[in-house]
């Protein structure tokens, strides 16, 4: 069975699961059906809220791809993206509102630089010391969590009447022009949608890019090849959380305008499936974060109308990502061919 | 300070017993995190229910040997990859754990017990029960010819297919072991506590690898890296008590200290260990 079927088998028992956990659990299931299935696509603001989601879970899919691709395992996509977040939230503070669009860029850019330190200090102390990146990534972004709370409802919290804990809101002057209103969607697609495009060809059409993914594919060969396995350790686990920070960035200026607690929470865990649906090519990150953004959003919308007692996002994760790599074994009554 | 923080290390050290047994099957369970907080709550409704210490803290690791089960069908039997499966389980647990709690107590918040964690001359008996699976993993492991074909399993897969023993039935055992072991800690960590929270494993299973690692995956080593890792987390507890020091830095503290003490353990390993002695890539060669 090819690897493309194996993933649409995966994508389908996530789905039959849902369909059936709604049918036996719902309080109605045709409610519970078509709240699902239509929900997300129902109006202009359920379709930009979804797109908003696409769109961000491209830019952490995007980076967690690029390191998979690579042989590496960045499981810190959650702190990534907060602490870019923050950082972006503290450049927009600090910049004179006089800067404009441009001041937008850089406090993107501030976001992007501080997923690129931490995803690159893992990569490093992957290099330097030889310590498994799996568990620095991971342990470094369940410190920066608590780090990033700290600061919000510290020197930034904001007004007290918010229902949400939140920091003060950035500078109106450097939130991203909405696009679809009301909905959360904004100008940060135009970002989004070329990264997808410089990351398809770098990593696909490239020499570096083929260097990238024989070290996904075979590190020892890598190696024997004479490619200088430190340095493709190293570059893209920064450059994954350069784009988990991005996202965060965006998550800020574009959808909050002020810094959620607790709002990039699954952000970094969704890009893991998103990479892993598309087997970590650039290209096909798009259609899974679609694919992903309207299962969470559907999800939401039958909790939000009363169908459904408890978000089934989480479980549509793990059995996407408890399936997406097995090997599904067609047997043989269907292909007529005897076992080799 | 305590000398020995009992309740601290108690459910690290049976947590870090279930990483080592997967880990010896060379099928390191990175799944125990949600383990535990599945067998926390499975210990928590059976005494709730029942109210039964000792069915709770047999029914918890039963459940934890299937969870064990179900991620060796997922990588043994679908070639599902390991890390990636666990993963998935760390998601599904805890999201089951949700569904659970609401179900039957319609919130998904705390579940408190009327129950104290009992104790045998001033030591808590969990305890004495984490040292006795530390002295039986020894044995086991180190002293049947069962221990013996586990290890190889998981260090010289070619020698045991030379011999005609297959690998899989053993790494199935040591998955529902090390699941067992994981729910167990989480278990006794619920049963101390005398409540079910939810995110009560709050990183132990991840850090139940780093003291794995530290002790170089030998049983006696793995408990003395999980004492010196329930004194760092001790250290920080007091370090609440000053005013200054915010909230977040004191709760970012454990997981930070414990990758300054992974990293400076693997630089030590890479200094120290011949090239051939080096964990292989474990994994990361995938097809």
């Amino acid at each position: 069975m090819t690897s493309a079927a194996g993933t649409l088998a995966a994508l389908a028992l996530a789905l039959l699961l849902a369909v059936a956990l709604l049918v036996v659990l719902g309080p109605q299931p045709s409610g519970a059906l078509r709240a699902f299935f239509w929900g997300p696509i129902s109006s202009g603001l359920a379709w930009g809220n979804l797109l908003n989601e696409c769109l961000l879970l491209t830019l952490t899919g995007l980076g967690a791809a690029l390191a998979f691709g690579a042989g590496a395992f960045n499981l810190g996509g959650e702190g990534q993206t907060y602490t870019g977040g923050l950082a972006a939230l503290a450049a927009a503070v600090v910049l004179p509102v006089a800067w404009g669009p441009a001041g937008t860029l850089v406090a993107l850019l501030a976001g992007a630089a501080a997923g690129l330190v931490l995803g690159g200090l893992s990569g490093w102390l992957r290099v330097r010391f030889d310590a498994d990146e799996m568990i620095t990534t991971f342990l470094l972004s369940a410190s920066a969590v608590p780090l990033v709370d700290a600061v919000i409802t510290g020197p930034a919290l904001g007004s007290a009447q918010s229902i949400l804990i939140q920091s003060r809101p950035a500078p109106e002057a450097f939130w991203l022009p909405g696009l679809l209103a009301p909905s959360n969607f904004h100008a940060g697609v135009l970002i989004a949608l070329p990264l997808v495009v410089v990351f398809g060809l770098l990593v696909n059409h490239t020499a570096w890019g083929y260097r990238l993914r024989l070290m996904g594919r075979n590190r020892d060969f890598a190696r024997y090849a004479g490619i200088s396995t430190g340095l493709y350790a190293l570059v893209p686990l920064g450059l994954s959380g350069a784009l988990h920070g991005l996202a965060g960035g965006l998550g800020v200026l574009g959808t909050q305008h002020a810094l959620v607690q607790g709002f990039s929470a699954g952000w970094g865990w969704n890009g893991i499936a998103v990479a892993l649906i598309a087997k970590t090519n650039p290209w096909a990150v798009l259609p899974a974060a679609l694919l992903l953004a309207f299962l969470d959003q559907a999800s939401r919308t039958v909790v939000l109308q009363g169908q459904f007692p408890f978000q089934l996002n989480a479980l549509f994760q793990a059995a996407i990502l408890f399936f997406i790599t097995a090997r599904f074994v067609v047997p043989r009554f269907f292909t007529g061919r005897r076992k080799p | 300070m305590n000398l020995v923080p009992f309740d601290l290390v108690t459910p690290l050290l049976v947590a870090a017993l279930g990483a080592l047994w997967s880990e010896r099957a060379g099928v390191l369970n990175i799944a125990l995190e949600g383990q535990m907080l599945a067998g926390a709550l499975a210990a928590v409704l059976t005494h709730h229910f029942t109210g039964s210490l000792a069915l709770a803290v047999v029914v918890a690791p039963a459940f934890g040997a299937l969870t064990g089960l179900l991620l060796a069908w997922g990588t043994l039997d679908l070639k599902a990859d390991p890390f990636i499966a666990a993963l998935g389980l760390n998601l599904l647990l805890p999201a089951l754990a949700g569904w659970v709690s609401f179900s039957l107590f319609g919130n998904l918040g705390v579940i408190r017990l009327s129950t104290a964690a009992p104790q045998w001359f001033g030591v808590p008996v969990f305890f004495v029960v984490a040292l006795a699976l530390t002295v039986a993993t020894q044995a086991l492991l180190f002293h049947t010819p069962w221990g013996l074909r586990l290890r190889a399993a998981g260090s010289s897969a070619a020698l045991m297919a030379s011999r005609g023993l297959g690998t899989t039935g053993l790494q199935r055992q040591a998955l529902a072991l090390s699941g067992a072991l994981g729910a167990l800690a989480g278990a006794f960590l619920a049963l101390t506590l005398s409540a079910f929270v939810p995110g009560i494993s709050a990183g132990k299973g991840w850090i139940a690898l780093v003291a794995l690692y530290l002790g170089l995956r030998r049983p006696w080593a793995v408990a003395a890296a999980c004492l010196v890792l329930a004194w760092t987390e001790q250290a920080s507890n007091s370090l609440q008590a000053f005013r200054s020091l915010p909230s977040g830095v004191v709760l970012g503290l454990p997981s930070l200290l414990t990758v300054v003490v992974f990293v400076v353990t693997s630089a030590a390993k890479k200094r120290f260990s011949p090239e051939t002695v080096r964990r292989p890539s474990r994994g990361r060669n995938r097809k």
